[in-house]
């Protein structure tokens, strides 16, 4: 027995001297992040995460693209969602559980700005592959920090700019105040300017194969350039075109003493010109060009639409892949892939449409985008704006530009229809049908991007005219308002809907091409510039014109001085008038290059930022939920444009939502941070 | 040295050669003597244990209270009998010997379980509550569910009532907001699973509550501590309980939704609100209720096609006990079947719940020498269940949405059909297959005791004990996608015209998953327990343990499949003073795998003082009418190790890489290319969550019927791990670290008082009643403060409501104008609930939502009850209750669904009748207005829709006979009883939608039950 007590003892003493090392763990198996940068594939890897964090501004769903139905150029008619709803009526506030709170990229784009710089720190610890490559990942990394330090600031204004280190995992939060405008653009374009060094002109230069089209080269930093240049020469960021904004804005000052929005300076346009110039200087890029078509307009339609369905086209400076990520959870993230989400979207309730999750239709465009669109004879904008009933924009009394050939439909008699109307860019397969007049004669991208209420749907592979009313005869009948697949506006949107494609079950769906969505494109450094050599000290009309008609006869329009003879557009001071409404040619000049964006990037969440920029939504914006009278009993009767038929609050837009709000998650963090003018 | 991996194999070796050794001490020579023991009043006394004083042999008495022992002259017979005061008999010359036992005049003998031993229950000064395992007997699947209102100073909640889920409990509240607030549970000294042990196995079950008690578990008892230890054998001959009871189950509450005509009503009222027509015409509406074309006016009573109003449950357990002097054993089997309200009807297979387990529990104690016992414990529990293969939780949510007249559940002529929009619950139960799930767990423990009395010193003893434990699961899924088609019309026969919505199939697909642990445990310890001069009375322990627990299944997870691992050495000292005086200490010195070398280990001592100032002589006059008092103190330290609840984060200290991280599509054509990431950042200095735990409690047994127990305690927790809160979001951290700086604090009292009498006509009353009250309060959780900083979570409880503050509803336009603009989507309108503009400033937003009510673990919990016996009947009742315990309920049978209402839009019967509306204009209505619109004014976390979820409930009621001995001994048996018990039989709530006990915020859940059974009890 003692010898048991002994062997106890012993074994007790034994157990305690090794206590420690009992539980030790040997991770040696485990990846650590010196073992990640020596190889050239998992540094490759790493480099991938970082364009994890891209805006996906095609998704209007759960990217920024939510800008979309917030503008005035859409709707969103999914009312059981309400964030849309709530940012497009101002309802929201600062609260961190507010219902828009899910808009609030703060943290994502400084998570991703953290992983650029942890990305460029350790870049140099790769054994596996030459210096030069390793120089272009790193200014790779350098551009996605710009850009994701661009997406803070088209959100929330100029930001706390952190620079080339790594922020403090011990910064103090009652110390952190945003930069000025000027440090946040200045540090953008050196950065730019560091990447643009070191960037590839092509992917093959750095030996990277076809499976890596997609990341950034040369001209993905200088578009970005002329975009951040664009934006900072704009009344938002530069000025607010004096008057009562001027003071609000400039009267705030950070913890450093420094204003933070300066007054405004001309010569930002200049700079803006060059940078725009430099894009185009680099002859790399060319409009799409049709890709078949008989007929002119047939032929400008397949030169826009190829700007989505033709991938990576001549176009495209730089873009990404629509990932499909429209719905999550669910059934949908799992069939719903491609362009499937914004097909789901889309496209019409049809009794054929058998799949188990029936589309939504809820992606609408508004009332006012569908005016947008110019005539195809005349090139004329048919809308020059509304009639106001105080704030709000009356939808239902456009100023109508007589010259432009637009006739309106609202006289309530035979006038307003076309018995036999051929769809022009469709002409080839789509039967005739009654048209109502309002959407006859419109260019080629109105017939590329808007299906109006009893046109046959864009697909020969189910020829069918999309009728929708209250009369158990339509295609898709309004038999109840509680549906969510309800397209409200009576205009459904066929952007993102590549022509023929079918979509009767729900592998239509799955097998739908995706598409490179072009998030800098050359119709948009086109027109930057055309819009800085309008604005500029020495401004170049001339310049501004030879550009601004290129991006319209792309789309079969006459050049813009064809169109608009009355106006000079060189005459700074002379007032020119259509329709009762008054500018000079340089503020035409402006309108008509605003036009034409809005017009071209239709549905690309450039509407937005252009208005915000502007300073213009406060304007342009507030307006009641317009629709067609989908509850019509009769085709006919569809087409009388009322604002109580669908239930949302109207959109509403004051200066405070120019920028999004710091929200209180972190003003709590940052004490002393400066709030964004209007949300003190 | 041990090399540490190998050290608990070795020890396994070295355990296994101890108990070769010991040698059997021969018997002296001896003669017959035989005897009967009786109690108090006469009645032969079995099973009491007669030894001869000073040696281990000894006999046990028989039925009738008769033994016989070989004895010498010389020798002294004790017989002992719990309960009652040792006789010592000198054997002399007698050759039957009566012997006439009398009870014990107080409990100061009794033994309560400790951590890692027993205890003296004068001497125990620490809070422990124990609970009669008669009270833990109900008809029911699991332990845990049995436990509520059973003992001072716990917390449970039966948060759903599907067959076989236990419950969820806590010791004191929650003390935590950090990742585990659950109690230790040791079966048998060993962390096992409570609802593996059947409630007939059960020997004694305590709960380990203040410093005192726990300290010894050191970084694994902050939470309190449950221990429970099986029965094991006596000397005695055979003994065998049979028990058999079955019975009926039935909800105690099913929610009551709509009626097809109130839902109707209410569906076109949504529409002739806003000036539309009313979609279902008075011509479709007289063919709905008619329900004769049930194919195409179908009119369903969901909740009563999906649930049946009742279900059988049965039990049966048998177990033999028994033992010579060398070897005692208890061996025992247990069967628990109960099936589910699921209504079922499919030919091919069973989709409908049912849950089946098997248990089976050895324990076998053998003398290998007069001081050497070698315990040898085995057991085995299998459990079946069986289940609809669709995702129960979403069968629940569907049957609450669907609509009575959306869709006809199958059509008369058997097809399977879906609607247009949503889904048909009755085919996600019925039609989709089923699924099994088979859990299996084995457990073994091998024990050494040594008594070393009579070779090194008395008192001292040596215990060494190995367990091993394995269980392992497989989930099989048997699935089925049908075709479903919708009836388009019928043909001139009559027969329905069928469009096909779907193609599907006839087979089954089969899916299946396996999970599994296995888990060793080695405890070595020494005890001592001696008294000196009579009056000094002094223990000692020291003890060392270690477990590995390792998952057989890790997946493709790296850390998963790292052993879990502790270690530690433990000790007491107790020393009482004529048991006046009373001062324990103990302490846990141990450490965890989770942390960084140099902070794995930590030390955690309690003190603990008590006096029993009953026992003084200056008592002796107030005895006979205050028989005990006692006051008692401690104070300690214990800790917790667990960083995250979900294992995803162990070892803190470890920076790991996210090799699975969000990438993006690149590529001419979209190629998927996945990213890596930095993950979490390892902290060397993250070490154990401490708690401080004071206690100070009094015990009182008046005129020797009553005793009362009162406990106040504090316990403050600090270094609770929590996800580093206050570092600026703008410095881009992707994954926030844990960090050790949480503060929280709990606080309460628990009581109970006991009451057990027997009147001169032999009638028994035994009354009991406990109350416990815990209020926590998280002090520290490093979020920055709230802009409004009312609304920071730091200073209230954890999990504390949130919400609005409603005052009513909108009376008129006149009412809304003057109110403060409500900020939650369209603006309100007449019948929208009013909210309080807290902060003044104009709107009602967010910045509005204040602390509200309670937590949805209440803070109350109580439970009382009498057992009455006279003449061989017995009855008792039992009550148990909880108070400031609040949920905020929501769900479209509340505000109405906003899309395909017309198939997913139903509401409760509650809402049907006495909500808002045009024609019934109440301000005070119960429920506001319901719209076409989503109104999210109407859905806002308030007061409006916070509910107090208090109960109290008939928890077990049991009415019994034994027959008679006489009768029964003719047929061999010792005694014989019948019972009829019921439990959760009546419950009083002010909440009246579904049971309040449910873990649902919208009632879609399954439902708790209430069961009835009757049952018979046998003993050989």
């Amino acid at each position: 027995m003692k010898k048991t007590i002994l062997y106890i003892a012993a074994f007790l003493l034994v157990s305690a001297v090794s206590c420690d090392s009992y539980f030790d763990i040997d991770f040696q198996d485990q990846a650590n992040l010196e073992e990640i940068f020596a190889k050239k594939n998992t540094t490759e890897r790493y480099l991938v995460h970082l364009y994890s964090y891209l805006p996906h501004d095609e998704d209007t769903h759960n990217g920024d693209g939510y800008v979309i139905p917030r503008s005035d150029e859409g709707l969103f008619g999914f009312l059981g969602y309400g964030p849309f709803n709530k940012l497009r009526s101002g309802d929201y506030s600062t609260a961190a559980n507010g219902d828009v709170v899910q808009y609030n990229k703060w943290k994502t784009y400084y998570v991703a700005i953290r992983q650029c710089t942890i990305f460029m720190d350790h870049v140099d610890l790769d054994t596996e592959d030459t210096a030069e490559v390793k120089a272009a990942m790193k200014a790779e990394a350098r551009f996605l920090r710009a850009f994701y330090y661009f997406c803070l600031f088209r959100q929330y204004g100029p930001v706390i700019i952190w620079g080339d280190q790594l922020a403090p995992e011990d910064a103090v939060g009652e110390d952190l105040d945003r930069n000025t405008v000027e440090e946040n653009v200045k540090f953008m374009v050196e950065e730019l300017d560091k990447a643009y060094a070191d960037l590839p002109l092509t992917l093959t230069e750095i030996g990277a194969n076809d499976s890596w089209t997609g990341r950034a080269t040369k001209g993905a930093a200088l578009a970005l350039k002329s975009r951040i240049l664009t934006y900072a020469a704009s009344p938002l960021y530069n000025g607010q075109d004096g008057g009562r904004l001027a003071g609000i804005f400039q009267a705030k000052v950070n913890r450093d003493g420094k204003q933070i929005f300066a007054a405004a300076d001309g010569t930002k346009w200049q700079q803006a010109a060059d940078a725009a110039k430099a894009v185009i200087d680099m002859n790399r890029y060319s409009l799409c060009t049709p890709s078949g078509g008989n007929t002119d307009i047939q032929k400008a339609a397949s030169a826009y639409q190829n700007v989505f369905f033709e991938r990576w086209n001549s176009e495209t400076i730089w873009g990404w892949w629509h990932l499909g990520i429209g719905h999550s959870g669910g059934g949908f993230a799992t069939w719903i892939g491609a362009t499937g989400s914004f097909m789901y979207c889309t496209i019409p309730n049809f009794p054929e449409v058998t799949t188990s999750y029936r589309p939504l239709q809820a992606y609408t465009p508004s009332l006012k985008m569908v005016d947008a669109y110019p005539m195809e004879v005349s090139g004329r904008y048919p809308v020059l704006g509304y009639e106001k009933s105080g704030r709000m924009n009356d939808l239902s009394r456009p100023i109508v530009d007589p010259a432009s050939g637009y006739n309106p439909g609202n006289s309530g008699t035979d006038e307003d229809w076309v018995p036999n109307y051929t769809q022009p860019v469709d002409a080839d397969w789509a039967p005739q049908f009654k048209a109502h007049v309002s959407t006859t004669g419109r260019d080629a991208r109105f017939y590329s991007s808007i299906v109006p209420n009893g046109f046959y749907w864009p697909s020969d592979k189910i020829r069918k005219r999309w009728t929708s009313y209250k009369g158990a005869d339509a295609t898709v009948p309004v038999d109840k308002l509680e549906s969510a697949a309800l397209n409200w506006v009576g205009y459904a949107c066929r952007r993102w809907y590549k022509a023929n494609t079918a979509f009767a079950t729900g592998q239509d769906f799955t097998g739908a091409t995706r598409y490179v969505y072009p998030a800098f494109r050359l119709a948009e450094i086109y027109l930057n510039y055309a819009e800085a050599c309008n604005e500029k000290p020495d401004r170049r009309v001339d310049e501004a014109i030879l550009y601004l008609d290129k991006v319209r006869s792309r789309s079969g329009l006459c050049g813009i001085q064809q169109a608009y003879p009355e106006i000079d557009f060189n005459s700074a001071d002379g007032s020119f008038t259509i329709a009762g409404v008054t500018k000079t040619g340089k503020e035409w000049l402006r309108w008509l290059i605003l036009q034409e964006r809005w017009c071209e990037f239709g549905m690309e969440a450039m509407r937005h930022y252009d208005m915000c920029r502007w300073m213009r939504a406060e304007d342009e914006y507030p307006a009641a939920a317009w629709t067609l009278k989908m509850d019509s009993p009769t085709y006919e009767g569809v087409y009388e444009r009322v604002s109580d038929l669908m239930p949302m609050d109207p959109a509403d837009f004051h200066y405070r939502d120019y920028f999004y709000p710091v929200i209180s998650t972190q003003l709590s963090e940052m004490v002393h941070f400066t709030q964004n003018p209007g949300w003190e | 040295m041990f090399h540490p991996k190998n050290l608990l194999r070795k020890t396994f070796a070295a355990t296994l050669m101890l108990m070769l050794l010991g040698a059997a001490t021969a018997l002296a020579q001896s003669r017959e003597v035989r005897g009967t023991v009786l109690d108090e009043t006469d009645q032969p006394l079995p099973g009491a244990v007669v030894t001869v004083k000073g040696e281990t042999r000894g006999a046990m008495t028989d039925a009738v209270g008769r033994f016989s022992i070989s004895v010498k002259p010389t020798d002294v017979l004790v017989v002992s009998f719990i309960g009652y005061t040792d006789e010592e008999v000198p054997v002399g010359t007698q050759t039957d010997i009566l012997i006439k036992m009398v009870p014990q005049a107080d409990q100061l003998e009794e033994v309560v379980m400790v951590a890692y031993g027993t205890q003296r229950k004068a001497s125990v000064i620490g809070s422990i509550a124990t609970v009669d395992m008669e009270q833990l007997k109900m008809p029911v699947g699991q332990l845990s569910t049995s436990l509520a209102g059973k003992l001072a100073g716990i917390v449970v909640m039966q948060h759903t009532g599907e067959p076989g889920a236990g419950a969820d409990f806590w010791i004191r509240g929650m003390n935590t907001f950090g990742a585990n607030s659950k109690p230790l549970v040791l079966v048998d000294g060993v962390e096992r699973d409570m609802d593996l042990v059947d409630a007939e196995d059960i020997a004694s079950f305590s709960i380990l509550k203040d410093a005192t008690a726990t300290a010894l578990y050191g970084v694994r008892g902050a939470n309190g501590i449950v221990l429970i230890t099986t029965k094991r054998g006596s000397e005695s001959k055979p003994h065998i309980n049979f028990k058999m009871e079955t019975g009926i189950v039935s909800p105690t509450k099913l929610p009551e939704l709509a009626s097809p005509e109130q839902w109707i009503d209410y569906y076109n009222g949504l529409y002739t609100d806003r000036g539309i027509d009313a979609p279902i015409s008075d011509y479709q509406k007289a063919r709905y209720l008619s329900g004769t074309d049930p194919d195409f006016y179908p009119t369903v009573d969901w909740i009563h096609k999906i649930f049946k109003e009742r279900s059988t449950s049965s039990r049966m357990n048998l177990s033999v006990s028994g033992g010579t002097r060398t070897v005692r054993y208890f061996v025992g089997g247990n069967y628990y079947n109960e099936d589910g309200i699921f209504h079922t009807s499919q030919d091919r297979y069973d989709a409908g719940m049912s849950f089946d387990k098997f248990s089976f529990r050895s324990n076998v104690d053998i003398n290998i020498s007069p001081s050497t016992t070698l315990g040898l414990s085995l057991s085995n529990q299998f459990t079946d269940t069986n289940s609809p293969s669709s995702d129960r939780n979403e069968i629940y949510a569907r049957t609450l949405a669907a609509s009575p007249i959306g869709i006809v559940p199958q059509y008369s002529d058997g097809t399977l059909t879906v609607p247009e929009q949503g889904y048909n619950p009755w085919n996600q139960l019925n039609n989709m297959g089923y699924r099994t799930i088979k859990n299996n767990v084995a457990q073994a423990t091998m024990s050494l005791t040594q008594d070393f009395s009579e070779i090194l010193t008395e008192g001292l003893t040596a215990n060494i004990k190995f367990s091993w434990d394995a269980q392992n699961q497989t989930v099989v899924y048997r699935n089925i996608s049908p075709a479903y088609s919708r009836a388009t019309g019928r043909d001139a026969d009559g027969n329905l015209i069928f469009e096909q919505i779907s193609g599907g199939n006839n087979y089954m697909t089969l899916s299946s998953s396996n999970s599994g642990w296995n888990t060793m445990n080695l405890e070595a310890s020494v005890n001592y327990e001696r008294i000196f001069a009579g009056a000094h009375r002094v223990g000692a322990m020291f003890l060392y343990n270690m477990r590995t627990r390792t998952n057989n299944v890790p997946g493709s997870s790296y850390i998963a499949a790292f052993p879990y691992k502790h270690m530690g050495v433990a000790g007491r000292a107790t020393y009482s003073f004529k048991d006046r005086y009373f001062a324990e200490f103990n302490f846990g010195y141990n450490g965890s795998e989770n942390f960084a070398p140099g902070h794995r280990f930590g030390f955690f001592p309690s003190y603990a003082l008590g006096y029993m100032i009953s026992n003084e002589p200056f008592w002796d006059g107030l005895r006979p009418y205050i028989s005990t008092l006692k006051f008692k103190a401690s104070f300690g330290h214990i800790g917790s190790d667990q960083i995250s609840s979900d294992s995803s984060r162990r070892f803190a200290y470890n920076t790991t890489i996210n090799t699975s991280a969000a990438g993006t599509l690149f590529g001419d054509t979209p190629s998927s290319k996945t990213g890596i990431t930095t993950d979490q950042y390892g902290n060397p200095e993250v070490s154990w969550e401490k708690a401080t735990k004071a206690n100070a409690g009094v015990e009182l047994s008046l005129l020797k019927d009553l005793r009362y127990v009162l406990d106040f305690f504090y316990d403050r927790r600090d270094g609770i791990f929590i996800l580093r809160q206050s570092t600026p979001s703008a410095v881009g951290i992707n994954v926030n670290q844990y960090v050790n700086i949480g503060q929280m604090k709990n606080q309460g009292f628990d009581m109970t008082l006991e009451y057990d009498h027997t009147f001169g006509n032999g009638l028994y009353v035994s009354a009991r009643g406990n109350y416990s009250f815990n209020r926590n309060k998280i002090l520290y959780n490093d979020q920055p403060d709230q802009v409004w900083k009312y609304q920071n979570t730091a200073g209230f409880a954890y999990q504390q409501q949130f919400g609005l503050i409603a005052e009513g509803l909108f009376k008129d336009e006149a009412d809304i104008a003057q109110w403060p603009t409500q900020q939650f989507g369209s603006t309100p309108q007449p019948g929208d609930i009013k909210y309080r503009d807290i902060n003044g400033d104009g709107v009602v937003n967010d910045y509005d939502k204040v602390a509200i009510g309670y937590t949805v673990v209440p803070e109350i919990n109580y439970g009382f009850g009498v057992s009455l016996g006279w003449k061989g009947f017995d009855a008792s009742v039992f009550f148990s209750g909880v108070a400031h315990v609040t949920r905020i309920i929501t769900g479209n049978n509340l505000f109405g669904a906003t899309a395909d209402i017309k198939y997913e839009g139903q509401i409760f019967a509650d809402v049907a009748e006495n909500r808002w509306t045009p024609q019934n204009p109440d301000p005070d209505a119960k429920y506001p207005r319901l719209s076409l619109e989503n109104l999210k004014n109407n859905q806002q976390a308030s007061t409006f829709w916070q509910k107090d979820m208090s109960f109290l409930r008939l928890k077990n009621a049991e009415l019994g006979y034994t027959f008679p001995k006489k009768w029964t001994q003719r047929v061999g048996l010792s005694t014989t009883r019948i019972y009829l018990q019921g439990t959760n039989l009546l419950t009083f709530s002010p909440f009246e939608l579904w049971d309040p006990e449910l873990a649902t915020a919208n009632g879609s859940a399954y439902p708790n039950m209430r069961s009835l059974s009757i049952g018979l009890n046998l003993n050989f």
